[in-house]
């Protein structure tokens, strides 16, 4: 990085990396538990952690709104919703044969995504981004009264039309919903 | 002190993760959850370029993608809601005709 | 550094020790309440005014066998109480009991901690007290706890919407998400008398967010043998039991918070004030089981969903009218 923010540098902040390796790690380990887990209920469990970690790396980065929106929408509306319909259908373990008619699927899609990923981290450890800074360095933000305040600035004003837009999607998703798994009355 | 490149590179891996996940498994619900994951993996490192470039652009990103998620959860269990009453399976391997 | 180590530590287990002491002579007052408007004496046998029931109550629940059903996953069941009772008590960190005082010395303010996203952090947790309900009544491998569970956390997701609402009516008129600035924004008018329907629709919903009457058709004893802890037995049971109990006294705390004022009042110190609001709550919670039946479940989703949030929505139109005419 050529320059970094003013965001990221501040001093004695030993704890916070501290605190990044240890999110990190639960995060790595619960999604691996994700990936693997062999009864979709633990699958969920696990995906649940992930949520909390993920809100909690937020709060490190400085985003509480979003820390307290992951929780609220993530893990206590889309978890709960995939509970149920794993309980309402009551799925089993996954079966341990190899249904794939592709051979080698399962060794290619993890190669591939392990080879995906090495590049990346290539990509970020050596590259610069460069950009125009925005308007809300921390003391913009402290000045606007905390981050949710700063997040409503922007929010209302300048991507007004996309959040009606997402109205529009919601409600579009309730009726899709209830249209989909509508029984036909005989 | 954790860098963005910190976070990027921990987003990336989570994305790694997620993509096996969709790739590995069979299990229709456990796919969906593994796409969400890779949802999440973008949200961090959304959150960090924010951080990293002074704007609220990126966290007003993140939260429409939430809610788009939370569009798209929903629908997507009803469809496979619906599917299970249909073909009784979940495996997405054998969900294999156009038409039946 | 230390110092502000060790007056957390000390805060955490005062607060901690005073809502759980509170909570066990809670059970007790709710059952003289209760025999009391039943005119009967309830308990009153074990101590004067059976002041030691609860402790009684509790060596019993310890010393019970605990039984866990072959079929149930282990990990699971094991661990829904804990999600029960788990995001009970993390409320009680924001829940503001008094404003800063000096004692010994030292500036010490009266609540664990002031996050600039309170009402927003209150929120989030209470939905996380879904999933021990729903794991709790999947993991028995039963009929009973299966609906109980579902029947239950349905409940709670269709009332939490209402919650929200009625919330959002109070911040729009304090201007700010902190519990500690909600209550000072209350300096001149209590938010009860703006926000009188917010006020009702936010007890009703929370009553129903408890399970308790006459909202408890989860646990309703004659409907679903015990809904979803049915299996659950020993120190297990006592879990939920306590999370319930946890979650009045922080739902008390939160109505003190949002409309009755927090801790201003004329004479007594702001510590007694808000104690003594609190309590008046959790009275009036008692006091509704006493009065009201138990509704069924269709009616009760019904006022969940028809009745109280476009109620609720119409308060935060009625707000923004009465705001932007009054400023």
């Amino acid at each position: 990085m050529i320059s970094i923010s003013k965001n990221f540098k501040k001093p004695g902040l030993k704890m916070e990396l501290f605190l990044f390796y240890i999110f990190g790690g639960i995060a790595i380990i619960a999604s691996l538990g994700l990936v693997a887990g062999k009864n979709p209920v633990h699958s969920a469990l696990f995906m649940v952690v992930v949520f909390f970690v993920v809100a909690a790396l937020f709060v490190l980065l400085g985003a509480e709104f979003l820390a307290a929106a992951q929780i609220l929408v993530y893990a206590g509306a889309i978890m709960v919703l995939f509970l149920f319909v794993i309980m309402l259908l009551r799925l089993q373990k996954e079966e341990l044969r190899n249904t794939s008619r592709h051979a080698f699927q399962k060794f290619f899609g993890i190669a591939l995504s392990l080879v995906f990923a090495f590049q990346v981290t290539m990509i970020f450890r050596g590259s610069f981004f460069k950009g125009a800074r925005g308007n809300f360095p921390p003391d913009a933000v402290k000045g606007f009264g905390g981050n949710t305040e700063a997040v409503a600035a922007v929010l209302f004003t300048d991507y007004l039309f996309p959040f009606e837009l997402t109205s529009a999607i919601l409600l579009m998703a309730m009726v899709g919903a209830v249209v989909l798994t509508k029984k036909e009355l005989k | 002190m954790a860098t963005q490149e910190h976070y990027l590179v921990l987003s990336a891996i989570l994305f790694a993760i997620g993509a096996i996940g969709v790739l590995v498994r069979r299990n229709a619900i456990v796919i969906f959850m593994c796409i969400e994951l890779m949802l999440n993996a973008v949200n961090i490192s959304l959150v960090a370029f924010s951080k990293q470039m002074d704007s609220m652009d990126g966290q007003v990103f993140v939260f429409f993608i939430m809610t788009v998620a939370a569009a798209e959860a929903a629908i997507g269990l009803a469809i496979m809601v619906s599917l299970f009453r249909n073909k009784e399976t979940l495996n997405v391997d054998e969900i294999n005709l156009m038409k039946w | 550094m230390t110092e502000f180590v060790i007056i957390m530590l000390v805060k955490m287990f005062v607060i901690f020790g005073a809502v759980m002491l509170t909570m066990t002579y809670i059970t007790l007052a709710e059952r003289k309440i209760l025999g009391y408007m039943q005119i009967r004496p309830g308990p009153n046998r074990v101590g004067p005014w059976g002041l030691l029931q609860p402790i009684a109550d509790g060596i019993k629940l310890f010393l019970k066998e605990d039984i866990i059903p072959d079929n149930a996953s282990k990990a699971v069941f094991v661990i829904a109480p804990a999600m029960a009772l788990i995001p009970a008590v993390m409320t009680i960190a924001v829940v503001p009991f008094g404003p800063e005082v000096s004692i010994l010395g030292r500036n010490v303010t009266l609540f664990m901690a002031d996050i600039n996203i309170g009402i927003l952090y209150i929120f989030a947790v209470s939905s996380i007290g879904v999933y021990g309900i729903v794991l709790a009544g999947w993991s028995s491998e039963s009929k009973y706890s299966l609906l109980g569970g579902l029947r239950s956390s349905a409940q709670m997701i269709s009332y939490e919407l209402s919650m929200g609402f009625a919330i959002v009516g109070v911040i729009m008129m304090s201007q700010s998400l902190s519990m500690v600035k909600l209550i000072e924004a209350q300096k001149g008018v209590w938010f009860i008398i703006p926000q009188f329907l917010g006020f009702a629709i936010y007890i009703t919903a929370a009553i129903a967010e408890l399970n308790r009457t006459p909202f408890d058709l989860p646990e309703g004893e004659s409907e679903l043998v015990s809904g979803y802890f049915t299996e659950y037995s020993s120190m297990k049971y006592a879990m939920f039991m306590l999370a319930e109990y946890i979650n009045i006294i922080t739902v008390s705390g939160i109505v003190t918070t949002l409309y009755l004022g927090g801790w201003h009042g004329p004479v007594l110190p702001p510590l007694a004030w808000f104690v003594i609001k609190l309590l008046i709550v959790v009275f009036f919670m008692i006091w509704v089981r006493a009065t009201l039946p138990r509704l069924r479940y269709d009616q009760l989703m019904t006022l969940g969903w028809k009745i109280l949030l476009p109620a609720s929505i119409v308060n935060i139109l009625l707000t923004a009218v009465f705001m932007t005419v009054f400023g």
